[in-house]
């Protein structure tokens, strides 16, 4: 799983509740470090990102996955998760593209249903 | 005719009102007051009394009133004061006055107590229209400013609450990285509410001052701080404090205060680096400053105490610190300072006034703060 979250702790924390349920996470602080990781070597089953960042945020990332000339990179299924209530920015992420959005605070149970039913499809 | 007076000579009219406006003492003219609001008031003004004048009826306060609710709306979007458009208002009116003194215009009494009638209802207006839409202004803020503590709220105790689940299976110690990240976001959590307290206090105005040994208070900022850098892994020194010298402050608001200087310091100060605490005093005044290890500041380290300024890759917190900070000290008759070490950190420095040696409390403190 990679996990893309601006604020130190939560992508740590978030990363040890994958962990805990058995996933590989590859922690990003950024969507440009997330990208430069799949460049390279990451091919994530799946993605969660958190909506808002300072330089770019899930939108962007959801953007930036669907250049990558990779039939599996398009269909990785992207899942973006925000402090944020209410439903317009639900609506954008939807419309991007997004596979599921989520809302905080979740329970660590809900994460791990959530990413181990994104993941499940057609996927090994 | 007076709106024929004013249209022959408008040029003359806006030329003499800029010179009023902008030879004014306070409130000290704009650029944009003298480009945009001079003629803006003198057309409105010769719209109404070409109506008044046709009609010889008074439902031109009507129509003065709406075209000045539109200026006062407009006004208040520019960044004009209320001050500021009153004035123009007046100024308009007096260079109108003057003109017509001075060329020896035919105008009638009645027709001079129409332009008053205009300016009172335009002015009347226009500033109502502008308190409105200055309230609705400050409405949004105060939203805005809601919606960003509920959301670092809202992560804060995310972050705690996945932490404390982790905690509870079992799988790792309560002394390890989960423990201590569970203590540092409900630290923050602790902070950020002593934050906005501190600020509700600040905006209920200081109602108790009491006498406060500097040495007591440092103590207890010490204890606080030194929990905290230990958390993220920072030193923390505070150098020893002079004996004897007393302030008299709202310990709960300087408290506050000076804990956001110091969490700010522990916030931007690189890994493995140093925090230093330090205090002096002479004849008049108690000093303390803080000295961090931030690597030096981007940008006017004035502009540090605007509301919602953020800086840093680290954006725990609402970028209301700095700015609560100078209100902290400013309420409790002091000054704080930045100084800027560049590639190394920064220094932010306050200055309170000292009590006498004999460390007696002022009398009628409550006036002194309404004051």
């Amino acid at each position: 799983v990679l996990v893309v979250e601006d604020d130190a702790d939560s992508r740590e924390v978030i990363g040890r509740v994958l962990e805990m349920a058995g996933a590989t996470v590859l922690p990003a602080e950024s969507v440009a470090k997330a990208m430069d990781g799949v460049h390279l070597s990451f091919d994530p089953d799946v993605v969660l990102t958190d909506f808002m960042m300072p330089d770019a945020g899930g939108l962007d990332l959801i953007r930036e996955f669907r250049k990558v000339p990779s039939a599996r990179a398009v269909a990785v299924p992207i899942l973006i998760l925000s402090g944020h209530t209410g439903d317009s920015w639900r609506a954008r992420a939807v419309a991007a593209g997004a596979a599921e959005v989520l809302t905080k605070p979740f329970d660590p149970a809900f994460l791990v249903a959530r990413i181990a039913a994104a993941g499940a499809p057609g996927r090994s | 005719v007076l709106s024929e007076f004013l249209e022959t000579h408008r040029e003359t009219l806006i030329e003499n009102s800029r010179a009023k406006v902008s030879s004014r003492a306070a409130p000290r003219a704009t650029a944009l007051e003298l480009k945009t609001a001079v003629p803006l008031f003198l057309d409105q003004l010769i719209a109404t009394l070409q109506i008044e004048e046709s009609t010889k009826a008074r439902h031109s306060d009507q129509q003065i009133g709406l075209t000045a609710a539109k200026h006062g709306k407009a006004l208040q979007k520019l960044g004009f004061t209320a001050a500021q458009v009153i004035h123009d208002y007046g100024d308009v009116c007096q260079a109108i006055t003057e003109l017509a003194v001075e060329l020896d215009a035919p105008i009638t009494a009645d027709e001079f107590r129409t332009l008053n009638r205009c300016l009172d209802e335009a002015m009347a207006v226009a500033v109502a229209e502008f308190g409105r839409q200055r309230e609705m202004k400050m409405s949004d803020d105060e939203t805005e400013r809601l919606g960003f503590f509920a959301h670092e709220l809202r992560n804060l105790l995310h972050n705690s609450m996945l932490a404390f689940e982790i905690l509870k299976s079992g799988s790792v110690g309560v002394g390890g990285s989960t423990g201590a990240l569970l203590g540092r976001n409900l630290m923050r959590l602790r902070d950020l509410i002593d934050r906005s307290l501190a600020e509700v206090r600040l905006q209920a105005g200081i109602k108790r001052r009491e006498r406060v040994l500097l040495s007591e208070f440092i103590e207890e900022v010490e204890v606080a701080a030194t929990i905290e850098a230990k958390a993220r892994g920072l030193q923390l020194s505070v150098t020893a404090v002079p004996t004897g010298v007393a302030i008299e402050v709202d310990r709960q608001i300087l408290a506050a205060t000076v804990a956001n200087l110091v969490q700010n310091a522990l916030k931007f100060t690189r890994p493995g680096g140093h925090v230093l605490v330090k205090t002096h005093a002479d004849a008049d005044r108690a000093y303390i400053s803080i000295e961090d290890e931030c690597g030096g500041l981007v940008g006017r380290p004035e502009d540090l105490f605007d509301l919602f300024e953020q800086r840093g890759k680290d954006r725990g917190g609402l970028g209301l610190g700095l700015a609560i900070a100078r209100q902290g000290v400013t309420a409790n008759g002091g000054e704080i300072t930045v100084r800027n070490m560049p590639g190394r950190g920064c220094i932010f420095a306050v200055a309170l006034p000292r009590l006498p040696a004999d460390g007696l409390p002022l009398e009628s403190v409550g006036a002194v703060a309404e004051a």
